[in-house]
């Protein structure tokens, strides 16, 4: 299967202080297309840093982050806007709504940066949050603030989907509600990839592929068989 | 999208943005309306010279004859000419005594009238046309009656216009006077055909010639010397007889001077001759001993022409059309330009004056407002970071971003800068030139918009956006994965540990030294922007203290006398010593000269010379008094440096009007405030044979309640000479007023805004202190004390930025003209710095009510 993302021996230091701190360290993997991938690992293993390259929302110290057949290391930073507005679906922990616009101006901003967009109603139906289109984010509930931010993200029809604990911040209830949308994502019409960072080990049994970090390398990357469906989970 | 977000965002942050749109509509308005104002008088005064035909040369002579007009009109670059004669007159009121600048013109080609109310200037018409600011303030209206008296001679005129000429925006009785209510003094015009003939004859007889003539009554008798009356004029007659005189003194042949005897009826004139001369004749005996004299005597043969005006036809080829008058009108004992007219000369410098504090003001706002713009921007910017990296996560292009941020600074910016022009421009502006024009009578006076006005708007704007971009662009620089954090502290070890000092300081000490250290460009705009307001309370109040020293040094140091009385022009011995018995012989005499200065140029000037010892003041430079002494003249430091001449020099120097040149040593120097003049003492003019005849005498003695003394013109106290200065109060007042407003309200968004942004900056410091158990008090204790240190740091540096203001106000800017000096008083110092800690200490209160309201839960979540 063809491969959406490919990290060549991709290192990231931080300066911190008058130190440096390898948050990654020499990283090589492959994510095909349309699976759904969850990051397992430790506070500091590298989760997010490893997220955030894949998201071109920063570059690596060296190596190379090929993304859809492309070197996105090579890119200055307003092909990487460009990149990451064509492409990349970011999904964060506390969700980073726009707290001025309503749901669905949140949800239609990305009109103003992708040339073919989904119909913002429709991600919001989606979503199910039609009926909410006109509230502000803040006369939301965590969960309904991320299926905002989900509208959001699958409303430019982007090829990678990239969460950053998504349920971190939401109940056990809602938070399986969340994944079942960004599972979804990955069904053959749709043909998406998602790629999900999170402490929680539970989620590795719903993923295609089981990702682990450890102080910045890969401990290890395994294919799940038979992933499980999020109702048989017990959460 | 982004549109919506930011008018909402705009609503949403309004105090924030409210803030930013009254420091630059203050700015603005401030920039504007000063600007309005003094742009506004001088063009206005150039649309009245212009448009009025303001003379561009002046001719001064003894008496300019038809010839010498045609000889004017003839020469290179001129125009057009006019001859004038001007003089004191006094209308006896009610009220009290008003003096008339009374002059008599021909045909009111140049310096034309402007007219308020009545009738256009005609020639053949008797009656005046009025000064029309006095007329407004006395109440005359067009086609009253008013008396006029000059050397005991009183004429009626009826007033037949209320006018202004451009000669006259700026008219004072006498040098002693800066600012005219238009109350007791003004101008007024009347044909010289309806000059009175009474007072012609008067100053006739009264002239040098004649009184010559009366001193040899002898050659009257034989009657030769005036054989050559018929068809001559007065003046020309009288000068053929001197002229005969010493031909005769110098025995030479007069034989050609011979004239027609039959027409001169030499009975009646020996008959007047002796009432005439002794001063009992009256105004009839007084004509009928000239019409003896010169049977074909007209009214126009008797007036005298001191003035000719010159209209020229390039004003850039003046210094060429000088030297042309020169040689054309040989009897012109001075030519001058525009900038020895008072008139003229005043204006220009009240215009240059305004320049000076509109660019220091208006600079000094709009750079505290610029700050406390940064500021708020910064700390806006700062408080949107991780929505400016969700757009950027999302893919925003970052000139999108940036362009959007700007958007929040140049819309309110814009509205500020429209709004505070406009109403700067009609508001300020309009009250400042309405509160000149009390003192300048300029017809018509408009603001004016000038282009410098909108590039200051537009450079505000430029400046707002350039700080939005740059705040933006600093955390768009960032990796969009950094944005969405909270912004981490900057933490760079120290060079080297903290010494025992810095051990031994208390907490709150330490964390505030450390906070500086790692903000210094917060820090630094914070000292800026409270010393910018500690430098304008002081300025302020110190512009104020600094007039009142001038004051003080004025009335009762140089003129250190209780009453001063202006003698009439035609006194008599009898007069002066019945004024001597009663006040004292304490007086000075006032010389209109004519020297050459360093570089060997001719200037015009005054020369007072001193007999009042104690009463009319020298000062050095160092304040102490001195008197002048008998071994030469005394130049103003000033006028010394202006004209190149220092002590030990030799200035050649002579009395306008007369042909002996002298040559003085400069004595010393001294300073005066106001006036920029030569002086010496009697004994030291008397050396050099020129007679004392004195204009002013000072006393001691109680005259209030004296309104008239037979010889005297006015009588004013030293208040009354000083409370001419009141309306330069009241807009110094105004103005005070405004500045310190505005330095309370720029002082306190300022502080307000860096407490802000270091309370944003280190909630979660605040929040893991609270954790700990600190309580509101000790938080704010800590809070305060940083901004207290800065404080102090800034009103250390705007005391004296306040004192350095004032004085390059008084000293450097406010033109040749005087010599003025910051004088700040102590008081003003304290005011200062308590205005300033006032304004710090309520700022900083008020915002610690914040460190209240931390939610120690989220600020530490925030900062995961």
């Amino acid at each position: 299967m063809e491969n959406i993302v490919s990290l060549k021996n991709v290192v990231k230091e931080y300066g911190i202080g008058e130190k440096t701190f390898r948050a990654l360290d020499g990283v090589s993997l492959d994510i095909s297309k349309g699976k759904f991938v969850c990051v397992l690992g430790p506070s500091g293993a590298g989760k997010s840093t490893l997220l955030n390259l894949i998201g071109g929302m920063d570059n690596p110290t060296s190596g190379s982050v090929v993304i859809g057949g492309s070197d996105i290391t090579r890119y200055n930073e307003d092909q990487l806007s460009h990149f990451r507005a064509e492409n990349i679906g970011f999904i964060f922990q506390f969700y980073n709504i726009l707290p001025s616009l309503t749901v669905l101006e949140n949800v239609e901003l990305v009109r103003d940066i992708v040339k073919d967009p989904v119909d913002p109603v429709r991600a919001l139906e989606a979503v199910g949050l039609a009926e909410h289109a006109n509230k502000f984010p803040a006369q939301l509930s965590g969960g309904e603030q991320q299926r905002v931010s989900i509208a959001r993200a699958i409303a430019k029809n982007p090829a990678l989907l990239l969460c950053d604990e998504p349920t971190g911040a939401l109940d056990s209830g809602t938070g399986v509600r969340i994944l079942k949308l960004l599972k979804e994502q990955c069904a053959a019409e749709k043909g998406n990839t998602v790629i999900i960072v999170t402490h929680n080990s539970l989620i590795a049994d719903i993923a295609d592929v089981v990702i682990r970090l450890k102080n910045g390398r890969i401990a290890g990357v395994e294919e799940n068989a038979h992933p499980m469906d999020i109702d048989q989970v017990a959460w | 999208m982004l549109r919506k977000k930011l008018f909402r965002e705009l609503r949403q942050n309004a105090a924030q943005f409210v803030t930013i749109f009254l420091m630059v509509l203050i700015s603005a308005f401030a920039f504007s309306g000063v600007h309005a104002y003094m742009d506004g008088m001088e063009d206005s005064a150039d649309r009245y010279y212009r448009d009025y035909n303001l003379e561009d040369l002046w001719l001064v002579g003894e008496n300019f004859t038809e010839d010498d007009l045609e000889a004017a009109r003839a020469a290179d670059n001129v125009q057009d000419a006019e001859r004038v004669l001007a003089f004191q007159c006094n209308w006896a009121r009610p009220e009290g005594n008003v003096t008339i600048e009374t002059n008599f013109i021909e045909t009111n080609r140049i310096s034309r009238f402007y007219v308020f109310e009545g009738e256009d200037f005609d020639p053949d018409r008797d009656g005046l046309w009025l000064d029309y600011y006095l007329a407004r303030n006395l109440g005359v209206k067009v086609g009253d009656e008013i008396t006029l008296t000059n050397s005991g001679c009183s004429f009626a005129c009826r007033v037949n216009g209320l006018i202004g000429t451009p000669d006259h925006v700026y008219a004072v009785k006498d040098s002693s006077v800066i600012f005219t209510d238009h109350h007791d003094f003004g101008f007024a015009y009347l044909s010289a055909k309806s000059f009175p003939e009474e007072l012609a004859a008067d100053m006739v007889i009264k002239s040098e010639e004649m009184q010559s003539l009366l001193g040899m009554t002898d050659m009257i008798g034989t009657g030769w010397a005036l054989a050559k009356l018929t068809g001559m004029s007065a003046g020309d007659y009288l000068r053929s007889l001197e002229a005969l005189q010493n031909a005769a003194e110098s025995g030479e042949d007069a034989e050609e001077e011979m004239i027609d005897l039959d027409k001169i009826d030499l009975d009646a004139a020996l008959d007047l001759a002796g009432p005439v001369k002794d001063g009992s004749a009256d105004a009839e005996q007084k004509m009928a001993f000239l019409r003896a004299l010169m049977p074909d005597l007209s009214r126009s043969d008797l007036i005298v022409f001191p003035q000719m005006i010159i209209d020229a036809e390039d004003t850039e080829a003046l210094t060429e059309t000088k030297k042309a008058l020169e040689t054309a009108v040989p009897s012109a004992l001075a030519v001058t330009d525009r900038t020895v007219s008072p008139s003229w000369a005043a204006y220009q410098s009240e215009v240059e004056e305004g320049r000076t504090y509109s660019v220091i003001f208006s600079g000094m706002f709009l750079f505290i407002a610029i700050l406390s713009v940064v500021t708020t921007m910064n700390r806006f910017v700062k408080k949107q970071r991780t929505v400016i990296g969700t757009l950027k996560a999302l893919g925003f292009r970052q000139g999108k971003i940036i362009c959007h941020y700007a958007g929040f600074g140049f819309i309110t910016g814009l509205a500020g800068v429209v709004l505070g022009t406009v109403i700067g421009g009609f508001v300020l502006g309009g009250v400042f030139l309405d509160r000149q024009m009390q003192m300048f009578l300029v017809p018509e006076p408009r603001i004016s918009f000038r282009p410098v006005v909108f590039a200051a708007g537009i450079a505000i704007l430029a400046v707002i956006t350039l700080v939005t971009y740059l705040s933006c662009r600093r955390i768009l620089r960032e990796p969009a994965s950094q944005v969405l954090r909270a912004e981490q502290p900057r933490v760079k070890a120290p060079a080297r540990a903290p010494g025992r000092l810095s051990a031994r300081l208390p907490f709150s000490a330490k964390w505030n030294l450390r906070d500086i250290r790692r903000n210094k460009g917060r820090t630094l705009m914070a000292i800026a922007g409270i010393a910018g307001s500690c430098t304008l309370i002081v300025g302020a109040l110190g512009m104020r203290d600094s007039l009142y020293n001038y004051l003080d040094w004025e009335f009762g140091g140089i003129l250190h006398f209780a009453w001063q009385i202006n003698l009439e022009e035609g006194y008599t011995e009898e007069e002066y010593a019945a004024l001597t018995d009663a006040c004292g012989d304490a007086a000075s005499q006032t010389l209109a000269v004519e020297f050459e200065d360093g570089s060997g140029e001719k200037q015009t000037n005054i020369a007072v010379v001193n007999d009042a010892p104690g009463m009319l003041r020298l000062c050095r430079h160092d304040l102490s008094w001195f008197e002048p002494e008998d071994d030469g003249i005394y130049l103003t430091e000033k006028l010394a440096a202006r004209s190149g001449v220092k002590p030990g020099d030799t200035v050649r120097w002579r009395v306008l009007g007369e042909d002996t040149w002298y040559e003085s040593p400069v004595a010393g120097l001294n300073r005066d405030p106001q006036n920029q003049q030569l002086s010496m003492s009697r004994a030291y003019m008397e050396s050099l044979g020129i007679s004392w005849r004195p204009d002013t005498l000072y006393t001691d003695e109680d005259l209030s309640g004296v309104e008239a003394l037979p010889g005297a013109g006015t009588i004013m106290s030293v208040q009354d000479l000083a409370g001419q200065m009141n309306s330069m109060l009241e807009i110094m007042n105004s103005l005070i007023g405004i500045l310190i407003a505005v330095s309370a309200i720029l002082g306190f968004v300022i502080i307000y805004n860096m407490g802000i942004l270091s309370m944003s900056e280190k909630n979660y410091q605040f929040a893991t202190l609270k954790v700990l158990g600190f309580t509101y008090g000790k938080l704010r204790s800590i809070f305060l004390q940083q901004n207290l240190w800065l404080t102090v740091i800034s009103v250390i540096l705007g005391l004296p930025l306040g004192y350095l203001m004032t004085d390059y106000i008084f000293k450097e800017a406010i033109g040749d003209n005087y010599d003025f000096f910051a004088m700040i008083e102590p008081r003003t110092y304290l005011i200062g710095v308590a205005g300033t800690v006032i304004i710090a200490v309520f700022s900083s209160l008020y915002l610690a009510r914040k460190l209240k309201k931390i939610d120690m839960v989220s600020s530490l979540k925030a900062n995961e």
